[in-house]
């Protein structure tokens, strides 16, 4: 295991978001955080590596997290935002070498911005090198910070809905590249994301939270059952089978 | 997605690094410009001296007894016009530094030492010691004393907040605000109360000036820029990535509050240790980063020189016209950053729709 979180408990104030989560990844996994609005998906994200102070143990590597200075934590996991921003103008390439920082913390190397590069190369953002972050469209800007934490070179990658952004090219283009990193990299990637099927597609695995506590986990087939997208969702659905892979067709709300 | 890269990575490696080379040329220009504005500065005033004097004079200063230079214009250098100069470029050095500092805390190209109530604050402490005579420092220190705690007074309120847990950096500026007007009004009803003279006084204090320069108050000024700015410019890569928003910053590995706090406590104290001598120097902290940025972009290992050294250009530029407009009438500096910041300002603005506004 590369992440074993037991226990996990995080509150706003006296309201618990979070309530008693057990969770483990292995390497070379992509896992995806399924559940309706307010279930907690971005809460869990943010805890893992620290974002947010949960009670509860999570432990990186054979590392309890809590021991660990942020700058470790960061060598191991990275970070996409749900809405990536910068005021200031910032050109891309600095933007995608800020994924250095836990490893060059002022001065960037010719080796980080290499690694930079590279990760711009393979995000396709390369064109864009010296242009100002904020004159770029919203899927380019999420392919930015992809690549910063690509640049990153960590063994757990975390996205906040990756794709809320993205029309349905760009979220499929993005998915496959996940999968690519997976698999050729061997990192591990857990994200947050609403759309049902695109999450079956491509994740190993769906964890389906609802108000803070994880009520199904498992293959895309065994959690995307009628049963459990009525108790969390309150809708009905249809499920079907198609390429190998579960699909869901949303019927009505209950 | 690996199809729409095309560009060269070594060629994009060579441009960029043309683009460092150039703000660091911007930078070394500029402090070039302050070198050189220090000589023809020093040769404006009733008394007539030529460039050559002025450098010969400043060497003198340094190097005693190397040159030949009159008595007449050493004394009018060294102890009359050269103070001034220095007060302004240092002045405008702390204040250019401290409000990109702010606007990057904030992630808000409106914060400035000005909106965020310190300068008020300081200016509502000098009132108090102007018309109340009451202060934590005797004689000639009572207004400076008074001054620099009512700027930390707004500061550490501010801090407190943004020490809250769930304080957003907007309600950070927006509680800089309202701390703005409540002093500002403290002043007023101070002066409303206060006799004529008195409220003269104050109204001339909060306008700024440079006029009470002396080499003890530059010392001092230069003493809280030697300690501040290797620290700033120590965790100016930090600031770049808490530009980009807290929870970002914390996942490449900031401490993101403690961060915050030492940054907004260094530049708290350069805005209270400058203001305090020199009062309410307006715009210079919030027109120098925005300029700064406009032409070299937004990485703060680099604005933060840049900034400084603009806003001691800006502000020694700002004092040349308020001595030289209606000669030999000198006007206050706070008037002449104000009248000739905001033409540039806008122009620029203009100029630059799309940059980050």
């Amino acid at each position: 295991m590369i992440l074993a979180i037991n226990g996990l408990t995080f509150k706003y104030s006296s309201k618990p978001i979070l309530e008693n989560v057990d969770f483990e990844l292995k390497p070379g996994e992509l896992v995806s955080v399924i559940g309706p609005n307010g279930a907690g998906k971005s809460t869990f994200i943010k805890c893992i590596n620290r974002i947010l102070e949960p009670e509860g143990t999570i432990k990186i590597g054979q590392k309890d997290a809590k021991k660990m200075r942020r700058n470790e934590i960061a060598k191991q996991i990275s970070y996409v935002p749900q809405t990536p921003e910068n005021k200031f103008p910032t050109t891309v390439l600095d933007t995608v070498l800020m994924g250095r920082r836990p490893h060059s913390p002022w001065r960037f190397s010719d080796n980080d911005i290499d690694k930079a590069l590279k990760s711009m190369e393979l995000l396709g953002i390369s064109d864009f090198a010296l242009k100002d972050y904020n004159e770029l469209s919203g899927g380019q800007q999420q392919r930015v910070i992809i690549a910063r934490a690509i640049a990153q070179e960590t063994n757990i990658i975390l996205l906040d809905e990756p794709t809320s952004s993205l029309d349905i090219k760009h979220q499929l283009s993005l998915m496959e590249l996940l999968q690519e990193i997976v698999q050729t990299r061997n990192v591990s990637v857990i994200m947050a994301i609403h759309d049902l099927n695109i999450s079956a597609r491509y994740s190993d695995r769906l964890v389906l939270m609802d108000e803070g506590k994880i009520i199904a986990a498992g293959k895309p087939d065994s959690v995307l059952t009628k049963e459990n997208i009525q108790d969390a969702y309150g809708v009905e659905i249809l499920v079907k089978e198609e390429e190998g892979k579960t699909h869901i067709i949303p019927l009505r709300s209950l | 997605m690996k199809k729409g890269s095309s560009a060269d990575n070594c060629s994009i490696k060579n441009d960029y690094d043309r683009l460092i080379g150039r703000k660091i040329l911007f930078i070394s220009v500029l402090f070039a410009a302050i070198l050189l504005i220090i000589g023809i500065s020093s040769t404006i005033g009733v008394i007539g001296l030529s460039i050559k004097e002025v450098y010969l004079a400043i060497f003198n200063g340094i190097f005693p007894n190397t040159f030949e230079v009159s008595d007449v214009a050493t004394r009018v250098v060294l102890h009359i016009r050269l103070p001034r100069i220095c007060l302004g470029i240092l002045a405008g050095i702390g204040l250019g530094m401290s409000g990109a500092v702010m606007q990057g805390i904030l992630r808000n190209p409106l914060a400035s030492p000005y909106t965020l109530g310190i300068s008020s604050g300081a200016g509502f402490g000098a009132a108090i010691a102007i018309v109340l005579g009451a202060g934590i420092a005797g004689g000639e220190y009572l207004v400076i004393g008074n001054a620099f705690i009512g700027a930390l007074i707004c500061s550490i309120v501010i801090l407190l907040l943004s020490s809250k847990r769930g304080t957003t950096t907007e309600s950070m500026l927006l509680a800089g605000i309202a701390l703005m007007y409540l002093f500002s009004a403290s002043t007023a009803l101070l002066q409303y109360f206060a006799d004529d003279e008195a409220s003269k006084e104050v109204t001339f204090w909060l306008i700024g000036s440079l006029s009470y320069a002396t080499w003890d108050k530059i010392l001092a000024i230069a003493i809280v820029i030697a300690i501040t700015f290797p620290i700033l410019l120590w965790k100016s890569n930090d600031l770049n990535l808490m530009v980009t928003g807290d929870d970002t910053a914390k996942s490449m590995g900031i401490d993101v509050e403690r961060t915050r706090l030492i940054l907004m406590v260094l530049a708290s104290l350069l805005t209270a240790s400058i203001v305090c001598f020199t009062g309410t120097i307006g715009f210079i902290g919030l027109v120098a980063p925005h300029m700064t940025r406009m032409i070299i972009g937004g990485d703060h290992r680099f604005v933060l020189p840049a900034s400084a050294l603009l806003g001691g250009l800006l502000l020694c530029f700002a004092d040349i016209f308020a001595i030289t407009i209606l000669e030999p009438i000198i006007l206050p500096i706070g008037i002449m950053t104000a009248y000739m910041g905001v033409p540039l300002f806008l122009y620029l603005i203009l100029k630059r729709q799309k940059a980050y506004w």
